[in-house]
């Protein structure tokens, strides 16, 4: 019988640093083994189920914590503090609005309904929430939330300049005046409605910490 | 200022308790830390801790024997280094003297 997280040891294998593999995948699968096992020998099948569960639960939340570690190593301590306090938590929300816009894109239904078109704005609260997390983290004051929270926005709001800037001078049909405004009206709808909704998910981290208050 | 000091000399809250942990149990794997810390290490950062804390030199690791007849994976067993009980003692009794309800 294979053993459980075999795949995903040689999978891990591929992609992370012998050190990594060493100190958090193999220990990690190491206990979801030694706990599986001890299960199955007392005969015990919803456990072993749960214990599987958990054990890859960890070591998603093992390598998701270990990114985040390596990524701000990489970024460095010498970084801008404004960096890792606005533009990194910002691109953290936009990264996820666009993804799943992105993955949306891909899923087979219809895209001119209005359930398409609303789906995008239900991820926003969750952007302005995880933009506004990771600032307070990095010890943002509460307009660097905000900001970082509201980066979506600005990029939708430099895309929609991008978009003249190509239909004017490299778009094979010309674009009129109808165009910019049917692009104006959604840029204004997401800068109104979106912004909204990423302040919305944003707020509750934007109240002090326990900590702040305490010191 | 913080960055000037060596990273060697800070120690965080949850370091704190996994060495208080295991200067008390001498040698223990990660899961018996989690379970021992009742609730207050996380099964999916306990490792990422203890990676951190080899670093600094408080704990060091050595693979147990794989279970006789299972075939599993060998666990890593931790244990305190002289270093991490002398940051362990030195953080207690300058708490103590800090604060003396702690000495209680």
């Amino acid at each position: 019988m294979k053993r459980p997280g075999a795949r995903v040891r040689a999978i891990a294998a591929r992609l992370c640093r012998a050190e990594t593999m060493a100190r958090l995948v193999d220990p990690t699968l190491a206990d979801l083994q030694a706990e599986y096992g001890n299960a199955m020998s007392r005969n015990r099948k919803w456990e072993s189920r749960r214990i599987l569960a958990q054990g890859y639960l960890a070591l998603v939340q093992v390598m998701a914590v270990h990114g985040c570690v390596r990524v701000m190593a990489i970024l460095g301590p010498s970084m801008d503090l404004h960096i890792k306090k606005v533009w990194v938590p910002g691109a953290a929300s936009c990264l996820l609005f666009f993804g799943f816009h992105w993955v949306l894109i891909w899923l087979p239904f219809d895209k001119t309904r209005f359930q398409f078109l609303a789906i995008p704005y239900l991820v926003l609260p969750f952007g302005g929430a995880l933009a506004a997390y990771g600032s307070r983290r990095m010890k943002g004051s509460v307009l660097e939330r905000i900001v970082s929270a509201l980066f979506p926005v600005f990029a939708f709001v430099a895309l929609f300049a991008v978009r003249i800037g190509y239909g004017l001078f490299f778009e094979g049909t010309p674009y009129t005046l109808p165009h910019f405004l049917g692009g104006l009206s959604v840029t204004l709808v997401f800068i109104v409605v979106g912004g909204l909704l990423l302040v919305l998910g944003a707020w509750p981290f934007c109240r002090p910490h326990l900590r702040e208050r305490l010191s | 200022m913080s960055k000037s000091h060596p990273r060697a000399l800070t120690v965080s809250r949850k370091e704190l308790l996994v060495l208080e942990l295991l200067v008390r149990h001498e040698q223990l794997y990660g899961l018996q830390l989690v379970a021992a810390s009742r609730g207050r290490l996380k099964r999916g950062t306990v490792y990422v801790t203890l990676g951190r804390m080899e670093d600094k030199g408080y704990i060091t690791s050595t693979l147990d024997d794989p279970p006789p007849g299972a075939g599993g994976m060998p666990r890593r067993l931790y244990e305190p280094t002289p270093l991490g009980r002398r940051m362990l003692s030195a953080w207690s009794s300058g708490a103590k003297q800090l604060v003396p309800e702690f000495a209680r």
